[in-house]
């Protein structure tokens, strides 16, 4: 073709294409499609996360009803009905106090401690841009592990046993070490620009100082101090009481709340940190903000629960097989499967061996490893890369 | 639309990278900045679209200083595309065009922000990979992506890094082409990163030549492009001609340091004149 021609051709295209951009916004192309592909898309994930409730509803129910002191479902029911109307039934006084003070608060704490480290978990993976990351990954479990190992064989008290309060005084430790060591490695990566990279072995490296202190501390312990020690760092929701749902819950709620808003702003991140900053999003105060939440809601679990792995970092994944990488619905629904994970580990864990029980963290990792690799292998799709 | 740059510096620790940058732009207009390898095109087009932060000068739109906007004004105003956009956990193609109307968002998405970018993909030929995830596609369907999510800001200013450097030779021109198309018919400013000489010179009608953090020369492709300025900035030896489609630039070889020898090879200054590539 000669020049010319090629010339002529060429101006024949540019205003073409430029037709199809002056007839924007084309009136058209909205009414025709009621349902877009987004709409469709959005309508799954809501069926998705409404089923997921109903699940959570159907297995704290479930699980209410298993354990090892027999009672009749009837029971059971007359007894739930009961405190939900406050009307006292014609339970058995036992089975009541089995019911409401031990196994419905246990429950409760479950499904709470669950949907809290999966959330935390779901955004520090947002916030670093890591899959391997998890809601302890900015050191909350070192520095948690540290201020309960301290609580535990330096603290007043403890031994001796005054019950109640020294319980308090590994809680406030763990909560407070596990939130100090996310503001500290904060503060040393700030001083190289907050990259994730140096936030995670900022982290790593924190990690390992503390736990030589830990190591230290086990090593100078009785075995009275090493065996309760030993059982927080497993992790485990025995302890769970009404008290720890009450300072629990508005925690873990209005962190959850506050993180949601950041959801744009963590899909934006996830196409990276340039083009996050040019969509508007303040990259640095995000990853700030987030984390602190992030930390909050994990260390203020941890503190209740001890430290309870793989949950934080799994269920986030199944949620990004189930519902792909929007945080506005992924946000929740990770939420929803931590917290039925943890619950039906828990459940496994009171009642399989009993009246023995199995420490959690044993049996997360006994179901839940083998149910994520089988996921991760089935998966045609991957949802990072 | 005014896009006005004065001395607009930037260093990396120990070493200056931009000194002085100044250019002027206005509505309806296509830029392209060339020149080599570490001339600082890229950090020139990061300054100004804030995401490295300038030593010194200042970018004005419309005579306000880009500094002094918020995110959201920023978003508005600015569409920018960096050479490559990691993707740790893949959107959809849908959702990943989505985000050029966050800030224009809530917390849900209304039926007039889909429908832009509904059009948005259809202009972009990427309807039928809505439903995708990145993950998925080749590396031109990305970066397509990836303009079609700044176009979905509706900006009045569009900074593009290297647009094409993925693209085969008919989306090359597709896509320089609705650039175009867009510059004139909704009078936006673009500004693109090029390293394709040919490509630049005849679809933008303005060039600047970037050589060692400073520009070297500016103007129209023309006066840009001459044997002269291309030996001073790149070191190579480069036959120019124009024909009916534009300015065409042969670059020979280098001018200096060739390991092979020119006069092996059968060119090089000493003999470009005889001029068989």
């Amino acid at each position: 073709m000669d020049p010319e021609t090629e010339v002529r051709e060429l101006k024949k295209r540019g205003p073409a294409a430029g037709e199809e951009v002056a007839r924007r916004p084309g009136g058209q192309l909205g009414e025709q499609k009621r349902s877009g592909p987004y709409i469709h898309l959005v309508g799954r994930r809501r069926l998705k996360l409404a089923g997921l409730v109903v699940a959570l509803v159907a297995a704290v129910l479930g699980a209410v009803c298993i354990g090892s002191a027999g009672i009749r479902l009837g029971e059971i029911w007359d007894i739930l009905i009961g405190a939900v109307t406050a009307t006292p039934g014609e339970a058995r006084p036992v089975a009541q106090t089995v019911i409401l003070n031990l196994r419905l608060p246990r429950v409760l704490l479950a499904v709470m401690a669950g949907g809290s480290l999966a959330g935390a978990g779901v955004v520090m993976q947002g916030l670093l841009r890591n899959p391997l990351a998890d809601p302890y990954i900015l050191g909350i479990s070192a520095g948690a592990s540290f201020g309960a190992a301290l609580a535990v064989v330096l603290g007043v008290g403890l031994v001796t046993g005054s019950g109640l309060a020294s319980q308090w005084v590994v809680v406030a430790n763990a909560f407070v070490f596990g939130l100090l060591t996310t503001f500290l490695i904060f503060g040393l990566a700030s001083l190289r620009g907050l990259a994730p990279e140096t936030l995670i072995l900022t982290g790593v490296a924190l990690g390992y100082l503390f736990s030589a202190g830990v190591s230290l501390l086990k090593y100078l312990s009785s075995h009275e101090e090493l065996r309760e020690l030993t059982l927080w760092l497993m992790g485990g929701l025995v302890g769970a009481k009404w008290e720890t749902l009450t300072l629990l819950f508005p925690v873990a709620l209005a962190t959850l709340l506050l993180l949601l808003r950041y959801a744009w702003d963590l899909n934006a991140l996830a196409a990276g940190e340039e083009v996050a900053a040019n969509l508007g999003v303040n990259v640095a105060r995000l990853r700030r903000n987030g984390a602190v939440l992030a930390s909050l809601l994990a260390s203020a679990t941890v503190a209740f629960t001890g430290i309870i792995g793989f949950v934080g970092l799994v269920a986030p994944h199944i949620g990004r097989f189930l519902v792909g990488n929007d945080y506005r619905y992924l946000v929740p629904v990770s939420c929803l499967l931590g917290a039925l994970l943890l619950l039906a580990a828990d459940t496994c864990a009171r009642t399989l061996a009993r009246p023995v029980e199995i420490p959690v963290g044993i049996i997360t990792s006994l179901i839940g490893v083998p149910f994520f690799l089988s996921l991760l292998f089935r998966q045609r799709r991957r949802w990072w890369s | 639309m005014r896009l006005a740059v004065q001395n607009l510096s930037f260093n990396y620790p120990g070493h200056p990278v931009l000194q002085e940058v100044a250019l002027e732009a206005e509505a309806g207009e296509l830029l392209s900045l060339v020149g080599p390898n570490g001339s600082g095109k890229s950090t020139c087009l990061k300054c100004l679209a804030r995401v490295l932060r300038p030593v010194g000068g200042a970018v004005y739109l419309d005579g306000r200083d880009v500094a002094g906007l918020s995110g959201r004004e920023l978003a508005t105003r600015l569409g920018y595309v960096p050479q490559e956009t990691p993707q740790v956990f893949p959107l959809t193609v849908y959702e990943a065009v989505l985000l050029g109307r966050r800030p224009y968002l809530g917390w849900s998405v209304s039926a007039g922000n889909r429908q832009v970018v509904e059009e948005v993909l259809r202009l972009l030929h990427l309807e039928h990979l809505a439903a995708r995830t990145l993950d998925q596609l080749s590396g031109g369907e990305k970066q397509r992506v990836a303009l079609a999510r700044a176009l979905a800001q509706e900006p009045q200013l569009l900074l593009l890094d290297e647009p094409t450097a993925n693209l085969d030779i008919r989306h090359q021109l597709e896509v320089l082409g609705l650039l175009q198309a867009l510059v004139r018919r909704r009078g936006i400013i673009v500004f693109l990163v090029l390293h394709d000489l040919n490509l630049a010179a005849r679809f933008a009608e303005k060039m600047l030549l970037l050589h060692q953090g400073r520009v070297f020369a500016a103007g129209s492709p023309r006066q840009v492009l001459s044997p002269e300025n291309i030996r001073a900035v790149y070191g190579v030896e480069a036959r120019l001609w124009e024909d009916g489609v534009g300015l065409q630039v042969v670059a020979l070889c280098p001018t200096e340091g060739w390991l092979p020898g020119p006069a092996e090879a059968g060119i090089g200054p000493a003999n470009g004149s005889r001029g068989n590539k």
